[in-house]
């Protein structure tokens, strides 16, 4: 009876969890220690700037990068959007052309041994290199960014997905096939809910360099974008500026990983209760 | 048990039969796919053609590069044919040519950027690998400080390539930094948990018989975390590669990268791709370098 009482609510048990003295010191632990010194490190930030020891326009106080994110949010957030956007279209193209790729890898076995091995050595080429060509084909818009991001994320997402494609448990597959299930019912009910994880991975990868493409491409020829306010700047030994735009692209980073995060859980929620 | 390894294999020579055009069970290269489908037309009672059995041990093989082949012939006929401007898309063989030409060029701007990668990937080697010491030594450093590295790693570590610029000069020494920067954390990161997850038995066993937390570190601990350091070691000389090469696409008087932007400025696709040519055979002597570390490595302490 006691223990059915305990498992009464879950904050019940939360709570009583919460009392032990033990999960106390430990949760201060694991929690406070990092921000303490996460703390720790501007306040010695702040004080070595104080202090005089480097000059300013090298390393700003924290509280002026801080006030430059606030005062200058509107503008940055117009340069954040663009980034975004470019990132989304790159990543969104690399995801569909690497998971169709990755299943025509799956279904096809000719395929498979064309394109598999040539795809592992295309891995190879340092693509971050490519970037001024992308702008030579593009031209300097936004076009040139969107496609070299979607270069850069489509090998990763392909290598991946078709991985988890083609491990799927062969039991499970020899099972559907002697209930005359056919190739496409295998791939679609089998195969990708039991790849989802592999694909995932592959996309978390794909989207990181999306970013680091739009980026790069930023750096390079642009006139608006994150990347462009970050090699502005500190060109411009506007440090602070500098430093709060790439704030900024943390936040549109975070954005990017939450939407891929969201579709990773709608994509389980479907695959287990309708697969 | 015997019984259930026997229907096992029994099903894996029907799945993998030559007749099932399906995926082959586990396959992740090519040369595993070959495994089964060649083994099984021996193990059967009535010996297939040799040539059909040839065909296909080597039909992989001989399909990816063919269509490889395919693609290039198929390029450099596309560009034959069509007169595609060579500013745009070059040939094939014109980069070969182009690579032969401005040899001097290239091979005088490979060392620059080689030499600043692989300075960067030592420095972020010793030092990830000391830092991982370190939290390994420590609980509470390893609390304080893990989780704003892999906080800190969200941001995209190329966005601070400008910064390292600012701080260091447009000479070499910012190259080098942005270098050990992007390519320390996955040392840091790979280390820490190689070095944690030395078997607890183990370490239990080296404590009753009182070795020291110095002898547990170097003779237990290190030797577990090296297939992980290893594998670190593979993303990170790539990461130093990048880290140089978008270096010095932002400010550069020399170096690999440094002639990409130029000659993407005056339009000679040609020449992009062969300092791309070049930059492959660098990177992939990188990584031979280090695959080759490993296999010693793997040797020494005897798998």
């Amino acid at each position: 009876m006691a223990s059915l009482r305990h498992s009464e609510s879950p904050f019940a048990a939360i709570g009583a969890l919460l009392g032990s003295v033990e999960y106390r010191a430990a949760a201060f632990r694991m929690v406070a220690l990092p921000l303490l010194t996460a703390a720790g490190v501007i306040w010695m930030w702040d004080r070595t700037v104080d202090a005089g020891l480097f000059p300013t326009v090298m390393l700003p106080p924290p509280a002026d990068v801080v006030n430059m994110l606030v005062a200058q949010s509107g503008f940055m957030l117009g340069h954040a959007e663009k980034t975004f956007y470019e990132c989304l279209a790159g990543f969104v193209i690399a995801a569909l052309t690497g998971v169709g790729l990755a299943t025509l890898i799956t279904v096809s076995r000719i395929c498979r041994e064309m394109l598999y091995p040539n795809l592992v050595l295309f891995q190879l080429i340092p693509t971050i290199a490519l970037g001024p060509l992308f702008a030579l084909w593009f031209g300097v818009g936004p076009q040139s960014r969107l496609f070299y991001a979607m270069c850069l994320a489509l090998f990763p997402i392909v290598v991946a997905s078709s991985t988890g494609l083609m491990n799927t448990s062969p039991y499970f597959v020899r099972l559907c096939e002697s209930l005359t299930a056919s190739r496409w019912q295998i791939l679609f009910r089998v195969r990708f809910p039991f790849a989802l994880p592999h694909i995932f991975t592959g996309l978390r990868i794909g989207l990181t360099l999306a970013i680091i493409g739009v980026v790069v491409g930023e750096f390079i020829t642009a006139q608006s974008g994150i990347g462009y306010l970050i090699s502005y700047a500190s060109s411009g030994m506007e440090t602070a500026t500098a430093l709060a735009a790439i704030l900024f692209l943390l936040g549109v980073g975070m954005v990017l990983f939450l939407m891929l995060m969201v579709l990773e859980l709608v994509l389980n929620y479907l695959f287990s209760t309708h697969g | 048990m015997n019984a259930r390894a026997l229907a096992v294999a029994d099903l894996d020579t029907l799945a993998t039969g030559p007749e099932t055009d399906g995926p082959a069970g586990i396959v992740t290269t090519p040369q595993a796919a070959t495994g089964p489908a060649a083994v099984v037309p021996a193990a059967a009672p009535v010996q297939p053609l040799r040539l059909a059995g040839l065909w296909r041990q080597f039909r992989p093989t001989v399909l990816s590069t063919g269509f490889g082949l395919f693609m290039l012939a198929l390029w450099e006929f596309l560009v034959w044919v069509t007169d595609y401007p060579p500013a745009i898309l070059p040939s094939p063989t014109a980069i070969l040519a182009t690579m032969f030409a401005h040899r001097e060029l290239l091979l005088t701007n490979m060392p620059p950027t080689a030499g600043v990668a692989l300075g960067g990937f030592f420095i972020a080697t010793f030092a990830g690998v000391a830092i991982a010491v370190a939290m390994t030594w420590s609980k509470y450093l390893k609390e304080a400080f893990y989780p704003n590295i892999i906080a800190f790693q969200i941001v995209p570590k190329i966005a601070w390539a400008p910064m390292f610029i600012l701080w260091l000069g447009i000479d070499t020494e910012s190259r080098l930094g942005f270098a050990t920067f992007i390519s320390i954390f996955p040392i840091i990161i790979s280390m820490t948990t190689g070095l944690q997850s030395t078997d607890r038995s183990m370490l239990m066993l080296c404590r009753s018989l009182t070795a020291s937390k110095w002898q547990m570190l170097v003779h237990v601990r290190f030797p577990y975390a090296l297939p992980f350091l290893f594998s670190a070691m593979k993303i990170s000389i790539t990461l130093a590669m990048i880290g140089v090469i978008v270096a010095e696409f932002i400010t550069s008087q020399r170096g690999l990268g440094f002639v990409i932007l130029t000659a993407a400025g005056r339009a000679e696709t040609d020449l992009i791709m062969a300092a791309v040519l070049v930059l492959i055979v660098v990177g992939l002597a990188f990584y031979g370098v280090v695959a080759f570390g490993t296999w010693l490595v793997d040797r020494w302490f005897g798998r």
